[in-house]
């Protein structure tokens, strides 16, 4: 089957004009006759094969006349080779849609230029080469809808502050259903060809986005084409604040190198103006290296930015922001035999009396459940019994709240062993252990974030002389190197807790609340406890939509940049939207002022990349970006058309050449 | 109509009794002229001589006798007995015709009309007629039943064989003693030095040549109008070719052909005339007198 067609095959009429070239040709050719002459002495071979060749060129003429009339009409009614997805852009009844994907991972610059401006570049190529009754359009992501290219200038895309020195990209998601939906509705009641012609770098969330809603794109006389800005070899290098801040304490950042190893640089610590110091670092090839600063005292709601000197393609994310928490209250929630729990109150209060707002002392069975909500750490200890408040919350993940089970060997009907061992989260066949001499608690190191300033891995004062055994999870410290005295484990519904082979309070099973050892275990079991909880709410990523702080709370605010300027005013909608990182302050209707840190999330820079799926129509096409510009540099009026003109100009020349020989002739 | 359009080839072809042709020929030619061409060819004078006894007053010349007082006798040319041939070409070349009479036809009718012409001043006409070589030989003589048996054989012959002119020429001359007259009435498409040859031997036997180059209108100027499938009428070859090839081709060769055989015929001092077979027969035939006054 031909995959030839025509954009207008209405011109195909004249080919009609062929039969009437044959018809004069015919009526024209003289009748052969036959006649005796008196001598044929005078006509040499040479004669017969002039006459020959004669009759050769007058059928060679024949020919370019038909080719002629064949040619042109073939050209006005745009002879294409349908299988070639390419071709359709040379019909001048096609109407293009082009969309540039606005994501920052556009933002790309490798060798300059980068992925944005080298779509825009790409799309200026495209415009001028389609043919000037082809309509075109350009997606206008601020509108949210196609809008002519009259100008043959593409610059509809994201953000073009910038405007033609450089490509701002977009954070968040992309909103491919969006663009979906306004080309829909664009060629709903359209009989026209398009073309929607989409330029990305198809970075994994976007192509994600686009696979799913490619099928509003196409049907008949649509097709989707699809540049892929894909970088040859991509790498990038990025750095983000591991988890919150606290001043006074430490900060851990997380430096990673994607697709290339990353050579000695250095990570630059800032908190407000103030450079606070810089780290150096390096990196294998996709591997992540932890860089922990000491931060110092600050007041509350100061903010931080991280930033990793290194010169790689996507410079977004080299650089994360956060708050310090200092004066960020806490409540912890200690439940179980409040006489013996008291202790670890006040190890809490000792700590870090500012962190922790307030510590709430309950009895096990008299637990409620708001007082679970309330609180930010909830620590199970010498409670008897069973509490459905309690079970509940452990087995149902409470996600933002950090919680500590210590576990007690002199109690049967302690809470810790029996609901851990029932919910699956300890193994069923514990053991009761007794060390008449008790055995010292040992650190699995001293320089993780965990345990970073402690002066040794083991406390020689500090002694246990009952414990639970055996503990399953990551154990993060033991007792004399065998059994585990703390693990991190993770319940059935993926909760993650902390467990510890023995009480904490005032116990006759250990020693350790009248050892100094007791206090910084306990800051460093509830901030461990703690770590990465709530971050949620905290945790403000650029693009994405997060929970309003505003709703429901009847108040409204008012966001500002670092700079002052106004950024937002959130009332009461429930979800909010920060579009760029950095730093913020946010300042309540009542006065209340705090700042927001917002990162870029750490799916921008992420450089995983694929095509998109091209589906079972067959009406979406992928080429890499070099690829199109070639064959559309090709394509330029048509290829067929293009041979169609020469074939034109070769019957053209022939027809001149072999008349004019004719008509001399005569 | 003019007098003499009835002489035209369209209108004496329908004549098929040649000896009415021919008379009607030249008793139409002779009617035109002024001066009757009989005079002309027989009344020339020649010489005296002196009168002898016996001879008939009539014969003297009184007003020579007035003069010198002695009596002598003109001798007229007539008197001399001319001894024409006449070298019919009826090769089958001499068949072509594009109009209503062919060569061949032609040819005949102008050698009967001479023939009559010479036997009427009762000179001796004899008659050759070749192809490739001599078929047919008359001896000249001068009597009317000469007249009518090279009559009868030009009815009665037709052309055929392919065309050796120069060598027919050739023989015939070796065949000639007498000195006379030679009217070669031929299409002369034979090769230029072998004519020539022919006409050289012709030359040396002491025969003035009158060579009447026979050509129909189409071969003086080949004007197609179609392509042709051409066949020699002689070798029977054929050839396919278009209107303004053959035309090119065959009016450059018989231009070429002509100019040559003109330039040998002015080398040997033979007449030469081209007669064209459109052209009415008195026209060619008072040519041919034209031309030979001096022998008729």
């Amino acid at each position: 089957m031909s995959s030839f067609s025509f954009f207008q095959p209405a011109y195909l009429w004249a080919l009609g004009f062929l039969s009437a070239i044959l018809f004069l040709h015919f009526f024209r050719r003289s009748v052969v006759k036959r006649m005796e002459l008196s001598t044929l002495r005078f006509f040499p071979a040479s004669a017969v094969s002039k006459s020959r060749v004669k009759k050769l060129l007058d059928i060679l003429l024949l020919l370019a006349r038909l080719l002629l009339v064949a040619a042109l009409a073939l050209v006005f009614a745009g002879l294409h080779d349908r299988s070639s997805p390419l071709v359709v852009l040379s019909d001048p009844g096609t109407v293009v849609y082009t969309w540039i994907d606005p994501s920052a991972s556009m933002e790309y610059a490798d060798g300059g230029v980068s992925l944005g401006l080298r779509a825009e570049a790409i799309v200026d190529s495209l415009i001028a080469t389609l043919p000037s009754s082809a309509e075109r359009y350009g997606f206008d992501h601020g509108s949210g809808r196609f809008v002519s290219l009259t100008d043959k200038k593409s610059h509809i895309n994201a953000d073009t502050d910038k405007g033609e020195q450089g490509f701002s990209g977009r954070f968040g998601q992309v909103n491919f259903n969006e663009t979906a939906d306004a080309f829909a509705a664009h060629t709903a009641h359209s009989e026209r060809r398009t073309v929607f012609v989409a330029l990305s770098d198809f970075q994994r969330s976007t192509v994600d986005a686009f696979d799913s809603f490619s099928y509003k794109l196409t049907g008949d006389n649509k097709k989707v084409i699809c540049v892929s800005l894909m970088p040859a070899n991509p790498y990038n290098y990025s750095v983000r604040v591991r988890s919150g801040a606290l001043s006074g304490g430490g900060i851990s950042v997380v430096v990673h190198a994607a697709g290339a190893a990353l050579d000695t640089t250095y990570v630059e610590l800032t908190v407000g103006e103030l450079r606070i110091g810089q780290r150096s670092v390096s990196c294998k090839a996709d591997d992540s290296v932890s860089v922990a600063f000491d931060l110092p005292p600050a007041k509350d709601g100061a903010w931080g930015k991280v930033e990793l000197r290194a010169g790689d393609p996507l410079p977004f994310d080299n650089r994360d922001y956060f708050t310090l928490s200092a004066n960020r209250h806490r409540e912890a929630l200690i439940a179980g035999d409040t006489r013996r729990n008291r202790v670890i109150g006040a190890a809490l209060k000792a700590s870090g009396a500012a962190f922790w707002n307030s510590i709430v002392l309950k009895e096990g069975n008299e637990l409620t459940y708001e007082d679970i909500n309330a609180a930010d750490l909830v620590i199970v200890n010498g409670f008897n019994g069973r509490s459905r408040v309690l079970e509940s919350f452990i087995t149902g993940a409470g996600g933002d709240k950090g919680v500590i089970v210590a576990l007690d060997p002199e109690r049967e009907d302690d809470f810790g062993r029996s609901f851990l061992r029932s919910a699956g989260i300890l193994p069923t066949a514990q053991k009761v252990n007794k060390a008449e001499s008790g055995v010292s608690p040992v650190l699995t190191d001293t320089n993780s974030a965990m345990w970073r300033g402690f002066p040794a891995m083991s406390s020689g004062n500090s002694r246990v002389y009952g414990y639970v055994s055996p503990l399953a999870g990551g154990t993060l410290a033991r007792l004399g190197g065998s059994s585990s005295a703390l693990v991190a484990a993770v319940s059935r519904s993926g909760s993650d807790l902390l467990i510890i082979s023995t009480p904490l309070g005032v116990t006759q099973s250990n020693n350790l609340c009248e050892t100094g050892f007791f206090v910084p275990f306990v800051d460093r079991l509830g901030r461990r406890a703690l770590a990465g909880r709530g971050q949620a709410e905290e945790h403000w990523y650029a693009g994405y939509a997060a929970r309003n702080p505003f709703f429901g709370g009847g108040r409204a605010g008012t966001l500002y940049g670092i700079d002052g300027k106004l950024a937002a005013t959130w009332s009461s909608q429930p979800n909010v939207r920060i579009d760029k990182p950095g730093v913020y302050s946010l300042v309540s209707s009542t006065g209340e002022a705090a700042n927001l840190a917002v990162s870029p999330h750490p799916i921008e820079g992420e450089m995983v990349f694929r095509q998109p799926d091209l589906g079972i129509s067959g009406s979406i096409y992928c080429f890499e970006a070099g690829k199109f510009l070639e064959r559309m540099g090709n394509l330029s009026n048509n290829v067929w058309s293009y041979r169609l003109w020469a074939l034109l100009g070769l019957a053209l020349c022939c027809e001149v050449l072999l008349w004019k020989r004719g008509s001399s002739e005569k | 109509m003019n007098k003499f359009s009835i002489l035209s080839p369209e209108h004496v072809a329908p004549i098929r009794n040649l000896t009415l042709r021919a008379k009607m020929i030249v008793e139409g030619t002779i009617a035109g002229l002024h001066k009757s061409p009989f005079h002309g060819f027989s009344s020339e004078f020649l010489e005296y001589r002196p009168y002898l006894v016996g001879e008939p007053a009539r014969k003297v010349d009184w007003r020579k006798y007035a003069k010198s007082d002695k009596a002598f006798v003109r001798l007229y040319e007539d008197e001399t007995n001319l001894s024409a041939h006449i070298l019919l070409d009826k090769s089958a070349s001499m068949l072509f015709g594009s109009g209503a009479v062919t060569k061949f036809d032609y040819a005949r009718t102008l050698a009967a009309s001479i023939a009559w012409i010479l036997v009427r001043q009762k000179d001796a006409a004899g008659l050759v007629a070749f192809d490739e070589e001599i078929r047919f030989y008359m001896p000249p003589k001068s009597t009317n039943l000469q007249l009518k048996n090279i009559i009868s054989y030009l009815e009665a012959s037709t052309a055929e064989h392919e065309t050796r002119c120069g060598a027919a020429i050739n023989s015939a001359a070796a065949m000639l003693g007498k000195r006379g007259l030679c009217v070669v009435l031929s299409d002369f498409l034979d090769d230029p030095e072998s004519i020539a040859m022919g006409l050289r031997h012709l030359r040396f036997k002491r025969q003035d040549i009158l060579a009447i180059a026979i050509a129909d209108p189409l071969e003086l100027n080949f004007d197609g109008r179609s392509d042709y499938r051409l066949k020699d009428l002689e070798t029977g070859r054929e050839i396919t070719i278009d209107s303004q090839t053959a035309a090119e081709y065959f009016n450059s060769g018989m231009a070429g052909h002509r100019s040559e055989l003109s330039g040998i015929c002015r080398e040997l001092k033979v007449d030469f005339e081209e007669v064209s077979t459109d052209e009415p027969f008195h026209k060619s035939l008072m040519r041919v007198i034209d031309k030979r006054r001096r022998l008729f």
